[in-house]
């Protein structure tokens, strides 16, 4: 099996800007590495609330260009549920 | 060991006992699998009481605790529940510790590894009562858990935000319930003294029946746990000390001056750490162990540290520390030097909770 290392910087590299945007426009008290990939984004861990979502689904609209749909509970669950979605649409792209 | 105070109840229901932390909890009622689907369903009533249980004056409490916990307890509002830790000198966790200010009291719920991790902030300056042997702890999850906290405390409750606290009567006690689970689900935490429990639990647990639940023990809500992206200082915390590997800045205040640990924490966050926390699931249906060690290439990237089959998923699910340069989801890694994809990371939650798109009372 080839190395994944060349693979992880698309990864790293949507997971960093989101960290950077939301910690900007949410005003999130805590540096990029701070915030774990796997971290709740609504509720317990970043505590974000209902109102946060929408600055969340503007977040990855205006800086990964994809729409996020309005039943969108699952994508909005961790950084890494974001980062999974922003990759498929990617992909979808694509192709 | 500390014994529960409703042992006989449970070991009348069937109930296979272990351990938490050094005291005495139910693992299982023989199923649990089964279990863990009247978690994930309906409504599950499992005993939290291995758990320790503090109260604290505020008037006093509430400097003090700030002083011992991560989070800030000063901005700690009435009526809410913050999530932190309890951390040593060395800054490794010693404790999960969930604060509600309720009632001119901090109530403090603790999970450690070790039973006599409250003593350190009972023995400490402020005014504190230990309840851990005068009052029991239930949880109530599932998506249909806020319909038997309805039935017993009234429609009131619908009020509760997740992460909230309020005191209520029950047979004329004092009866604090708390909105704080840990499953994804809707979740009830319901604190009582000695004197009520029995008839408490049995109450709990004729409602969750009615709604096609009944009662679960630990090793359901270890799974519930593992699915739905909440801590577990039992699993993965056993074994991995150091709070930030275990990605709980968020628990962390880190405008705090001090607490204990603080100098290691502060100190080992601004140096960045090497390694991290990351989701894993096995190819197929080989079982993933503690221990097990991952690669990427020929590199030794990781180790799984808490693992699990989930009978929601039908895999092995688990945690693994990985090397920070390795930890994302979504890429394959052998269990050998060169070997084939056989370990793969994931993203977290990996079970979509029902209660997500099972709003209360719209039925």
């Amino acid at each position: 099996m080839p190395s994944n290392t060349e693979r992880f910087a698309e990864r790293k590299e949507i997971t960093e800007t989101l960290k950077a945007r939301l910690i900007e426009n949410l005003d999130i008290p805590y540096r990029p590495d701070d915030i774990s990939d796997d971290v709740a984004l609504i509720g317990s861990g970043l505590g974000l609330d209902s109102l946060d979502v929408l600055e969340i689904v503007l977040c990855v609209e205006n800086n990964f260009g994809v729409k996020v749909p309005e039943s969108s509970s699952h994508i909005l669950r961790s950084l890494n549920t974001l980062a999974d979605f922003i990759m498929e649409e990617r992909g979808k792209c694509a192709n | 060991m500390r014994k529960l105070t409703l042992e006989k109840l449970w070991e009348a229901e069937g109930a296979n006992f272990g351990q938490a932390g050094g005291a005495q909890c139910v693992a299982d009622f023989g199923n649990a699998d089964a279990e863990y689907g009247k978690l994930r369903n309906s409504a599950a009533l499992c005993d939290f009481s291995f758990t320790q249980r503090l109260s604290f004056d505020e008037s006093d409490g509430i400097d003090f605790l700030d002083s011992m916990l991560a989070a800030n307890i000063l901005k700690l509002r009435y009526g809410r529940i913050t999530d932190t830790y309890l951390a040593d000198e060395y800054g490794n966790i010693r404790a999960e510790v969930l604060a509600g200010n309720i009632d001119d009291k901090i109530i403090a719920v603790l999970e450690s590894l070790d039973d006599s991790c409250s003593k350190c902030l009972s023995d400490g300056s402020a005014q504190c009562s230990d309840l851990t042997d005068s009052h029991i702890l239930l949880s109530v999850d599932g998506p249909d858990s806020w319909k038997v906290a309805v039935a017993v405390f009234g429609t009131d409750i619908l009020n509760l935000p997740f992460m909230s606290v309020e005191k209520y009567r029950y047979e004329d006690a004092d009866t604090y319930l708390m909105r704080s689970g840990k499953t994804g689900e809707y979740g009830y935490q319901f604190m009582a003294p000695n004197a009520i429990a029995e008839k408490l639990a049995k109450r709990l647990l004729e409602e969750s029946k009615k709604l096609g639940g009944g009662l679960c023990g630990m090793a359901a809500h270890a799974l519930a746990r593992l699915d739905g992206n909440f801590f577990n200082i039992y699993g993965e915390g056993a074994r991995v000390l150091n709070p930030l590997k275990l990605g709980l800045q968020w628990m962390t205040d880190f405008e705090k001056e001090k607490f204990p640990g603080s100098e290691k924490i502060y100190s080992e966050r601004d140096s960045g750490i090497s390694q991290k926390i990351c989701a894993v699931q096995s190819a197929g249906d080989t079982p993933l162990n503690p221990g097990d060690k991952i690669f990427d290439s020929d590199d030794e990237v990781g180790e799984v540290v808490h693992a699990l089959r989930s009978p929601i998923s039908g895999k092995w699910t688990g945690l693994a520390l990985m090397k920070s340069h390795c930890a994302f989801s979504g890429f394959g890694f052998s269990r050998t030097p060169n070997g084939g994809e056989e370990i793969f990371t994931v993203s977290r939650p990996t079970v979509l909770a029902k209660s997500l798109s099972k709003p209360m009372l719209q039925e």
